[in-house]
């Protein structure tokens, strides 16, 4: 009978608290949005089973969690811990993102760096609400809805934050579709929302090429914390354009992509332990995060309509929007939004450009906050 | 969450000026971004210019002789080789006009 009672105390149960219940609810409630919703299946799904995995109490002196030095899960976990993985997805990015619609609309390129006023906005909530400057700067990172760099900062800055950033950017990343339309509609009028735009022009090979070298040292010599993230990205489109290394391109858009996704997914879900995410600072990020979402989309569309001040060819203020990076799915939000007011209205195209703008926007706020507010 | 908070917690971060200094990085960035892909067509343009002409590298390549020798057209000597050949072409296909021709041949049948 001791040897049993024994056991049941080596068992999850006999440690399960009602915090792990709630995390173990969070994680089947993300998978099963991943799966029945399809809301961002290749990310919620790796997070859900990993919360689900994290939250599984452990006996005592079996190194098992992610923060156990020594534990299976704590060597995966590394790569988050020391902003490995972000780097390397910006890599597959890089080598599957067409720049094309960037290349041939300049001018949307600054409706990306017109959302990031989202990071800075929810910075000063940050500061407002009592988190301390670094804590407040890995917050802030979320309005730039880009997972792997909220990771890649959080993980600079404020790493027993780092469950709660990436959890609260991920979730608001999937539920974009829910919440910027209103915000758009919001924001413009009916007539606004039917603007159409010109097709773009044809980009050539040579522009192609030559982008991610020039971009690279633009972004690089300006903002030089953005290297890594920025260089990994740059050097994967690289790969991509210049067609004499197809095999390393499809290698980073599809299996080394796949590979970091699953352990990012996997081990960040694997550290939202109840006992540290649990925290009304974890509630206070999730709605820091979602003003910042708000915030970068409502900063994206009216400095759509303050350009359309001053240009000949107006733009549809819907597609800044789409500054948010979260791509591409920010950018299917501004289609969808658009052809609600005119069925043959595509702005998909227009939308990319402010969308990958973003990606780089993000970055490169990214790493200001991290030069500016590393110790 | 050790910080002040409230207006106090902005200003002694320095939140601020960090908010506007990174937002006007953040506009510089893009904004020299979009000056060098506004520019970039062009230079090429004027690259394109100034440099001599010359075959583009990727050009297809020019036409090779083929290496079996096929026969030219001054192989034999033309009204021989029309004649024969007309005179194939109406064996095979008008046995009348063959025989007008003072050629026979044999007629086709519904058999053959």
């Amino acid at each position: 009978m001791d040897v049993l009672a024994a056991f049941f105390t080596s068992t999850g149960f006999a440690g399960l608290t009602w915090g792990n219940a709630v995390m173990l609810v969070a994680g089947c409630t993300f998978i099963t949005l991943a799966i029945v919703k399809d809301y961002e299946p290749l990310l919620l799904l790796p997070i859900g089973f990993g919360i689900v995995v994290g939250n599984i109490p452990t006996p005592e002196g079996m190194p098992l969690s992610v923060y156990d030095p020594g534990s299976v899960l704590s060597y995966i976990y590394y790569g988050v811990r020391e902003g490995i993985y972000p780097p390397l997805i910006f890599l597959g990015i890089g080598a599957m993102t067409d720049f094309s619609t960037m290349l041939s609309s300049p001018r949307l390129v600054l409706l990306g760096a017109a959302a990031q006023a989202g990071i800075f906005l929810t910075l000063l909530g940050a500061l407002w609400l009592g988190f301390p400057a670094a804590e407040a700067g890995s917050i802030a990172i979320i309005g730039g809805a880009d997972g792997p760099t909220a990771i890649f900062l959080s993980a600079k800055l404020a790493p027993h934050l780092l469950g709660a950033i990436a959890i609260s950017a991920y979730s608001y990343m999937a539920l974009v579709p829910v919440l910027q339309p209103p915000v758009m509609r919001l924001l413009t009028t009916r007539a606004e929302r039917r603007i159409r735009m010109q097709a773009p022009r044809a980009v050539s090979k040579r522009e192609k090429i030559l982008f991610p070298i020039g971009g690279f040292l633009i972004t690089a010599l300006i903002a030089p914390g953005a290297v890594p993230l920025m260089g990994m990205l740059f050097f994967g489109n690289l790969l991509k354009e210049s067609l004499v290394t197809d095999r390393l391109a499809t290698t980073a858009r599809t299996a080394l992509v796949d590979v970091v996704t699953i352990l990012l997914g996997f081990s960040v879900g694997a550290s939202t332990q109840a006992q540290t995410f649990l925290t009304p600072q974890s509630l206070l990020i999730f709605g820091l995060g979602a003003a910042s979402f708000v915030v970068a989309t409502a900063a994206g569309v009216l400095f759509a309509k303050i350009m359309n001040l001053f240009l000949k060819e107006k733009i549809n203020p819907l597609v800044g929007a789409a500054g948010v990076s979260a791509v591409p799915d920010s950018a299917r939000v501004v289609e969808a939004v658009g052809r609600e007011e005119d069925p043959s209205n595509h702005l998909l195209m227009h939308a990319m450009a402010p969308n990958v703008a973003g990606v780089i926007g993000s970055a490169v706020a990214a790493g200001i906050l991290w030069s500016v507010l590393a110790k | 969450m050790t910080a002040p908070g409230g207006w106090n917690g902005i200003v002694e971060a320095g939140g601020l000026s960090l908010a506007l200094a990174g937002m006007s990085v953040v506009f510089v960035a893009l904004i020299c971004i979009s000056l060098y892909i506004t520019a970039l067509p062009r230079v090429l343009a004027l690259w394109d210019s100034l440099r001599p002409a010359s075959a583009p590298r990727h050009a297809s390549p020019a036409p090779q002789p083929p290496r079996v020798q096929v026969a030219q057209k001054n192989a034999a000597p033309e009204a021989e080789a029309a004649a024969a050949l007309l005179a194939v072409a109406i064996l095979r296909h008008d046995p009348d006009a063959a025989g007008l021709l003072g050629m026979t041949t044999t007629k086709s049948t519904p058999e053959n």
